[in-house]
């Protein structure tokens, strides 16, 4: 059910995923956002507070420590193997999307 | 002026603003023209807003809903106060709770980063923040339609056609099915909206700001007008005593007062959801108790001022003597006179050991509410296995009349008055035992 409901991560997805590599607490995730992606994708507090909800609730991400109300968090192996499968499919599309389109545009 | 304006200082404002999760737009639409007003949002209680003046007009505000706080959490939980750390470093402060429904607002606006930047996940949000209040809606309709019917369809509709307080609990349960009936079609047509426009361009609105307010103006106003008829019926009414109605009327306070008891000690401890489950399940239940132990007894062992003991009762003209008979000397007639806006019922009982005259007047002017009382009486009296059937009889033929297949019981049908008598004595033909009926109670 899981890996059909992730199947395809939306972009908050992917770059929350990719930040929890790394233990880190929320508000950590939404500065190394930012920080990947340059400043270009953005993930509103809502949006992640739901997501890493959803993630927990799938196995896709566990809690390592409770400081005060402060709550970090690391990727599990199965959140690492939905990610890669998503970066396999970018480079595909990527790649994909090179051969076609390189020499028609 | 924006919402309902309920009280103003020269530096406070107290306003009347009530919506639900999925109008949550409408809300920050309303914040925001408060702003340019000069009044910027202090705290929430309930549905009332406080706002204190300000010269501030670079304020954003964000109505967020969070669905994972429960009913039973006590107002600051753990996950609220975690969730507003996450808000705090997106560039939010925190204002106030209502519910499910966090208030946030940015100075620096531009700066700040929405909430939600994924409308999907907000849509999931607030449909689940929302389908409580839109469950209770549609419950509180059902229940609504159900009590209706029972009053009007299942029960004696003449006592409810014939008492203000009746006719005002009529009113009150048509206009709450309309008011949630209306809220739970508005509730779906979102749902379906949200999730075609979703689809579309993954950009949705949340609700109108303009429709709320007018939806806020006639729940103000009804809920006004309600209390002060409400009030003047209790209070006022000749049916119970002044003394009782207040009484009656303080014991529904009861459930209010130890709710609001309830919440405030449940804010103010640290206890868990399910502890705090418990406590609010023992508020319901001892409210509940309560007023059937103080309210339900008192009202069951009162009478009506015009009670057997005030009997002879003008209303009353036709009496158990009036056929040649004797009352018996240990029971007196029993006689029972009600009135409303809209029509009146006399109830009289009298006999002896061995026979008895009963009957019911029901009068009014409208010739609708006649109509109704008429089906209404002949359905329930088939239902109880009486077979009435019309008869022919020497009356005038305005009045139709009912008969069962024994001629002990029979309906009288006038232009504006419905008789519904037995008589449970023999030695009197039907004709005249009809002509005397007709000379007391219809000439």
């Amino acid at each position: 059910m899981a890996r059909q409901q992730f199947q395809n991560l939306t972009e908050p997805m992917y770059y929350i995923l990719m930040s929890l590599l790394k233990e880190m607490c929320g508000v950590d995730i939404m500065e190394s956002i930012g920080g990947i992606s340059k400043g270009r994708v953005k993930v509103g507090p809502g949006t992640l507070y739901a997501l890493l909800s959803k993630f927990e609730k799938e196995k896709m991400i566990r809690e390592t420590k409770v400081d005060g109300r402060k709550r970090s968090y690391i990727i599990t192996d199965k959140g690492k193997e939905i990610l890669l499968d998503e970066y396999r499919r970018l480079i595909i599309m990527a790649s994909d999307g090179l051969l076609c389109m390189e020499e028609k545009l | 002026m924006y919402g309902g304006e309920i009280m103003k200082s020269k530096t406070t404002k107290r306003t009347f603003f009530a919506f639900l999760p999925y109008e949550c737009a409408a809300a920050e639409e309303y914040l925001e023209l408060m702003v340019e007003k000069g009044w910027l949002l202090e705290s929430v209680k309930g549905d009332f807003f406080k706002f204190i003046k300000t010269d501030q007009k670079n304020i954003k505000y964000s109505v967020d809903v969070l669905h994972k706080i429960s009913i039973f959490d006590r107002k600051d939980s753990d996950i609220a106060l975690e969730y507003r750390e996450y808000c705090k470093a997106a560039g939010w402060n925190y204002i106030c709770q209502i519910g499910k429904t966090q208030i946030f607002y940015s100075q620096k606006y531009i700066e700040a980063i929405s909430i939600h930047t994924d409308e999907e996940e907000k849509f999931k949000s607030v449909l689940k923040a929302s389908l409580i209040s839109a469950s209770g809606q549609f419950f509180l309709t059902l229940m609504f339609i159900f009590n209706l019917y029972i009053q009007l369809f299942m029960g004696d509709a003449g006592f409810v056609l014939a008492s203000n307080l009746g006719i005002f609990a009529i009113v009150s349960m048509s206009t709450v099915i309309l008011i949630n009936g209306v809220g739970f079609i508005r509730f779906c047509s979102w749902i379906i909206k949200a999730r075609r426009q979703l689809k579309r361009d993954k950009t949705m609105n949340y609700s109108n700001y303009k429709q709320i307010r007018i939806k806020n103006v006639l729940i103000k106003n009804y809920v006004l007008i309600m209390l002060i008829i409400l009030v003047k019926l209790l209070v006022f009414d000749n049916i119970y005593d002044r003394g009782f109605n207040i009484y009656f009327l303080l014991i529904f306070c009861i459930p209010i007062i130890i709710m609001i008891y309830v919440k405030k000690f449940i804010d103010k401890k640290r206890y868990s959801k399910n502890i705090n489950r418990g406590i609010t399940i023992a508020g319901i239940l001892v409210s509940t108790y309560l007023v059937i132990m103080l309210g339900v007894g008192p009202i069951i062992l009162s009478s009506p001022k015009n009670s057997p003991n005030e009997f002879p009762n003008d209303n009353a003209r036709l009496v158990f003597t009036d056929f040649g008979f004797k009352e018996s000397n240990d029971a007196s007639p029993y006689s029972t006179f009600d009135k409303s806006i809209i029509a009146q019922r006399v109830d009289y009982a009298s006999g002896n050991e061995d026979e008895g005259l009963y009957y019911t007047i029901f009068e009014s002017d409208s010739a609708l509410v006649i109509k109704f009382y008429e089906k209404r009486l002949l359905g329930k009296l088939n239902n109880y296995g009486v077979d009435l059937k019309r008869i022919g009889t020497k009356l005038p033929s305005s009045i139709v009349v009912y008969s069962d297949s024994d001629k002990k019981s029979f309906v009288l049908v006038a232009e504006d008055k419905i008789i519904d008598i037995k008589k449970d004595f023999s030695g009197i033909s039907d004709d005249k035992f009809l002509n005397i009926v007709y000379e007391k109670l219809l000439y």
